[in-house]
């Protein structure tokens, strides 16, 4: 069992974080009063937290050690939930490829996507494609004139509320949990048909993916077979009759020839 | 006759890439501290090196020497910039008080440090969650106690303490449900530190 004065180490850091169960916090105090050793740490604990406001924004060093040294030994939604920071914090990332080269680890941890399981609520479905980082996500139109090419301003067969794409589209990868843009997706392209890159992805032994892209009202748009080295080229979708129209899309990627549910990825973009 | 006794760690210090170390820190300093001379950033430079030896003579060499040239790199960028604003700022003083990076009991910086993982996971978990407690942990990243934020925000620390506990209860959920496993770890779990 272990001693009460390592018990309130051990919980002392989540005190201070105001993250205890009222149980536990009730302990700690309580503890603090008998203890003078105890209660003088947690002291000089607070009286040093101030400190932190010069880089409370950044990720802790510890966890990028571990990023850089032994990521696999990282819970896959911490480890998304820091991907996703380093996407958006070039200093951390910077941080953390100089850690990399001074390690002597011979590349950086593959990016990956955060992992979905079974989210729940109405934003869920864009977390996922929060975690890839920018410099592996990108989703873009490329060009697809071709001889014979539906043509744009077609309506859209399915929900007139949605206009066709129009000649300059664009595509922005949406955090849903945000409702913002992820900032660094490269944009590109002009009357160009879809194009979607995803981050290395690990789907285990099985090389066989289901593709799938779901409109916003959830219906199926585009669904193919793919093997996962094709997956680290540009998805092209097959153009629907009538063209890409605008709204929120999912891609979804269903390991194990769509058997393995549990470990879709799901990846959110917009086409406007 | 007796010879004078051999400073410890003396050979792990001298173990250590050095000129590898150096130029990591130039490296990463210059992108802390622009707007910054050459010469203040060479300054920085030996800083973090005199810091380092420091450490390292009073706890031997880390197991990852590169998080803790980072750790200090972040802390004298962080001290160089708080000078220059004060010299900008001529009715702000010095106020003597920084402490120092590294305190003389290593479980201080332990629990220091967990503190830090943690209010990160929380923040970033919120940012994905739950926007309306980002500010709140945002607080927490920076240190800011409760008390503190209600008084910068001008809202009374009930307020403040209420929202905050119903936003731990979907920390408190997410780890019930395994989704986050950022659990505080009883002693028998903790593990060693990293750097």
């Amino acid at each position: 069992m272990p001693d009460l004065h390592d018990r309130f180490r051990g919980m002392l850091a989540a005190h201070v974080a105001d993250l205890l169960p009222d149980e536990d916090a009730v302990w700690m105090a309580t503890h603090a009063r008998e203890c003078a050793a105890c209660a003088a740490l947690q002291e000089r604990i607070r009286s040093r937290l101030p400190g932190l406001a010069d880089d409370g924004d950044h990720a802790p060093v510890s966890l990028l050690v571990r990023w850089v040294r032994a990521p696999e030994r990282i819970p896959a939604l911490e480890r998304g939930l820091l991907e996703r920071h380093l996407a958006a914090c070039v200093t951390c990332r910077e941080d953390a490829e100089e850690m990399t080269r001074l390690a002597g680890v011979r590349r950086m941890p593959a990016p990956r996507a955060i992992f979905l399981r079974r989210w729940r609520g109405p934003l869920a479905a864009g977390l996922v494609a929060a975690a890839a980082l920018t410099v592996v996500f990108a989703v873009r139109l490329a060009d697809w004139a071709r001889p014979g090419r539906p043509d744009t301003k077609a309506p859209p067969t399915r929900g007139e509320m949605m206009p066709a794409v129009p000649e300059s589209s664009a595509v922005v990868l949406l955090d849903h949990a945000q409702n913002t843009p992820l900032p660094g997706i490269s944009v590109a392209g002009a009357n160009a048909g879809l194009r979607l890159r995803v981050p290395p992805l690990d789907f285990g032994t099985d090389p066989e993916v289901l593709a799938r892209i779901l409109a916003e009202d959830g219906s199926t748009v585009w669904e193919a077979s793919l093997s996962a080295s094709a997956l680290q080229q540009d998805i092209v979708p097959a153009m629907p009759p009538v063209g890409w129209s605008a709204g929120i899309y999912r891609l979804r990627l269903i390991p194990a020839a769509g058997r393995d549910t549990a470990a879709t990825r799901e990846f959110v973009f917009r086409l406007r | 006759m007796a010879s004078t006794p051999r400073p410890p760690h003396e050979d792990e210090l001298r173990a250590l890439d050095w000129q590898a170390l150096r130029a990591s820190a130039h490296r990463r300093l210059r992108a802390r501290m622009s707007g910054f001379s050459s010469q203040d950033l060479e300054d920085a430079v030996q800083d973090v090196a005199e810091r380092m030896v420091e450490f390292v003579r009073r706890r031997g060499r880390p197991d990852a020497p590169e998080g803790l040239l980072v750790s200090i790199v972040r802390g004298v960028a962080a001290d160089a910039i708080a000078r220059r604003q004060r010299d900008r700022t001529i009715h702000v003083p010095d106020d003597g008080n920084r402490l120092e990076q590294f305190a003389a009991d290593p479980e201080e910086d332990d629990v220091l440090e967990e503190y830090r993982r943690i209010v990160f996971h929380v923040r970033e978990y919120f940012r994905l969650k739950r926007a309306g407690c980002v500010p709140l942990a945002e607080a927490k990243s920076r240190g800011e106690s409760l008390k503190t934020y209600a008084e910068r925000e001008g809202v009374s620390y009930d307020q403040v303490r209420q929202a905050w506990s119903r936003c731990v209860k979907l920390i408190h959920d997410a780890i019930h449900r395994n989704r986050l496993q950022l659990m505080w770890q009883v002693p028998s779990e903790r593990k060693p530190p990293d750097a």
